[in-house]
């Protein structure tokens, strides 16, 4: 997965966050349990002085009234004091250590049975005469300090810790979502959707934006698209008056008496006018497909009569090149659509078969329901479509056998694709093993 | 080359005898070029043209003369070619109008029809087709009658109602569309009737198909015409399209 992944860079980023938090709670506990042992030391220290000055003589009797004195003060009444003889015996003091402690500073426990005490620091100092003075001070202002500040620190720290991962796996939600609404309209642009766009809500936010900047660039690259292939469309128009007076002009100079030597040729070159014009046609008819004006004229039609209407007609046509055309089409598919426009889908389609087939070749037109779609397929055992040619061949001017000069303008398919399209179907051109399958969906209602 | 072929050039003026070899045209057309070229096809046939190159000027044509049929272009500098034709009709004028529409506009075609045209055209225009489509449309208003149950053109003898024909007597056993395609020739004996004037009568298209659809057919119903003996019917002008003897 790598570092480089989402879920990977927050998984550690949470790891990081957990581990410092942590390290953060223990240190603050030390921090503050070492500090407060400090300013404890420093008081006993002080009390200790107070008692026993340093390098004075002491008398003891002076000392333990001075004791004595001290543990009924109320500002030093919580401090603990003991004073021992050389032998260890207690000689003065308000309260009993468990164990002999050693010399200089040291901490006090449960363990040390000092009532009223669960930790402290003691001081013990020779104060000269073999006495050893131990002056005792808790460092928790109440019972279980240190349980309870581990509570609060948990409750605290823990909360922190809730609110952040909660709200990074929340932020990560999103992040993703967007990146994969993204992903999404990216891969229905390649897969040839180009009208699709990410969802935008409108919020204003960076992500937003983000979006709406991403589907401007997707409206400017369809607008380029759009005008290349106006281009072509647009050539088309342009060239109509011109070539209509070339095509008269060539007309009335072959038709003239004195054309005679030169009527050959002149009707060669009126046939390649009639070519150009024929190329012309096909081009507008796809633009005017294209501009789906004529979907307000779509009507209820019945395709599997047109569909055996077509078959009967172009079965005279067949017969006469050897071909063998049958059909099997179920009865009574009724679709909204352009009869017109259906009609020359399925004369191109089976045109295209006649053209690319051998003679003595079959042709197979199926129509069946299947769901809400009608399913037109037009089979042929001819030599077929390389697979990496099939897309090709819906595409404009892609004629797939070159040296073919005299069929067709290699508009056929593409004019048969733009007709799927403006009755919101799609069309697939598979390997019938051998030969060619055209398949068309298109959506009953 | 068939004895029921006639080779058909223009310049030939004469193509159907029972036409006028001459009609007086109004040619409305803004396109200063492809008018005069028109009108120089058309003389060839031997017919007459004035040529109005707007709506306006046409309207004067129509009042100050008499013309056999109009050639109205759909695209017109101020009055357009729809609105023009619907003034003529509403102004009670009834001569043959026929449509030229440019290419790739098929949607018009309709539109044309609708508003009292009596054929379309698409430019640019063969002058074999034009001339034809002249011949058929002086033809139809010529004798408009609207047929009672049969109709007949020498010895075919059609029931459109009854979907029987039949010939020298004969009843003739036509599939779908060579009863279409004969009844349309029965219709306009004499007229000389082309391969997308056909397209569009018989099959309804507003396309052309690649294949030689009308030339299959025509073969067939030869065949069944002549499966009795007697003389091919049908005459087939190359180039052109097909004519019923009359």
């Amino acid at each position: 997965m790598g570092l480089r992944s989402l879920r990977a860079l927050t998984l550690v980023f949470l790891l990081v966050f957990l581990a410092t938090t942590i390290a953060t709670v223990l240190g603050l506990l030390a921090v503050t349990h070492s500090t407060i042992a400090q300013l404890v030391d420093q008081r006993i220290t002080a009390e200790s002085d107070i008692l026993a000055p340093q390098q004075s003589k002491l008398d003891r009797a002076e000392l333990i009234a001075r004791i004595d004195l001290l543990t009924r003060d109320r500002n030093t009444g919580d401090l603990g004091i003991v004073l021992t003889d050389p032998r260890g015996r207690q000689v003065a003091g308000n309260v009993q250590i468990g164990r002999p402690l050693p010399l200089g500073y040291s901490d006090l426990g449960q363990h040390d049975r000092i009532e009223g005490l669960t930790h402290g620091r003691a001081l013990v100092r020779d104060i000269g005469g073999g006495l050893r003075l131990t002056v005792a001070a808790e460092t928790e202002p109440v019972d279980h300090y240190d349980a309870a500040r581990v509570r609060i620190y948990l409750a605290g720290f823990g909360s922190i810790i809730l609110v952040v991962v909660g709200s990074t796996l929340l932020f990560t939600r999103s992040i993703r979502r967007r990146i994969v609404d993204m992903r999404a309209t990216a891969e229905a642009i390649i897969d040839g959707d180009l009208r699709s766009r990410v969802p935008v809500d409108g919020s204003g936010s960076t992500f937003d934006r983000q979006a709406a900047t991403f589907n401007r660039m997707l409206d400017r690259i369809g607008a380029l698209m759009d005008q290349i292939a106006n281009v072509t469309n647009d050539i088309a128009h342009e060239m109509r008056t011109p070539l209509s007076r070339f095509h008269q002009r060539l007309g009335l100079l072959a038709s003239h008496a004195q054309a005679g030597p030169l009527r050959a040729e002149l009707n060669e070159a009126l046939n390649d006018a009639n070519h150009l014009l024929g190329m012309f046609t096909a081009m507008l008819r796809i633009a005017e497909v294209e501009g789906g004006a004529r979907r307000a004229g779509f009507a209820a039609v019945d395709l599997s009569a047109l569909c055996a209407g077509i078959v009967t007609m172009l079965d005279a046509v067949a017969a006469e090149s050897g071909h063998r055309l049958r059909v099997r089409a179920e009865e009574d598919i009724v679709m909204p659509g352009d009869r017109q426009l259906l009609s020359q889908m399925m004369i191109n389609l089976i045109e295209n078969s006649l053209r690319h087939t051998p003679h003595g070749s079959y042709i197979d037109v199926a129509l069946h329901r299947e769901g809400g779609e009608a399913i037109l397929q037009v089979t042929d055992n001819g030599p077929g479509i390389d697979a990496r040619d099939r897309k090709k061949a819906l595409a404009r001017f892609h004629r797939l056998d070159p040296g073919r000069e005299q069929d067709g303008h290699g508009l056929g398919l593409p004019l048969v694709h733009a007709i799927v399209r403006l009755h919101r179907g799609d069309i697939a051109l598979e390997d019938a093993e051998p030969g060619l399958r055209v398949v068309v969906r298109l959506p009953l209602d | 080359m068939n004895a029921s072929e006639i080779q058909m050039t223009q310049g030939t003026a004469s193509v159907d005898p029972a036409s006028p070899a001459s009609f007086q045209l109004l040619l409305v057309e803004d396109d200063e070029t492809i008018a005069t070229l028109l009108s120089k096809q058309l003389a060839a046939f031997g017919h007459q043209t004035v040529i109005a190159a707007d709506g306006r000027k046409a309207l004067d044509d129509v009042v100050n003369r008499a013309f056999d049929i109009i050639i109205l272009d759909r695209i017109l500098p101020g009055i357009d070619g729809i609105s023009l034709l619907e003034r003529l009709r509403a102004a009670g004028i009834g001569v043959p109008i026929l449509m030229l529409t440019a290419l790739g506009q098929s949607v018009n075609k309709v539109e044309g029809l609708n508003a009292g045209a009596d054929d379309y055209l698409v430019k640019p225009v063969d002058a074999n087709e034009l001339n034809a489509r002249l011949h058929a449309l002086h033809r139809a208003r010529r004798w408009k009658k609207d047929d009672g149950d049969t109709l007949s053109a020498g010895d075919i003898v059609l029931s459109p109602t009854k979907f029987r024909a039949w010939r020298a007597g004969k009843a003739l056993d036509l599939p779908n569309i060579e009863f279409k395609l004969l009844t349309e020739f029965v219709r306009n004996p004499g007229t000389m009737l082309t391969r997308p004037m056909l397209l569009e009568r018989v099959w309804q298209y507003d396309f052309e198909p690649a294949t030689n659809i009308v030339e299959a057919h025509i073969r067939r119903l030869r065949l069944k015409l002549t499966e009795h003996g007697g003389q091919d019917p049908i005459v087939t002008m190359r180039g052109v399209g097909y004519m019923l003897r009359d």
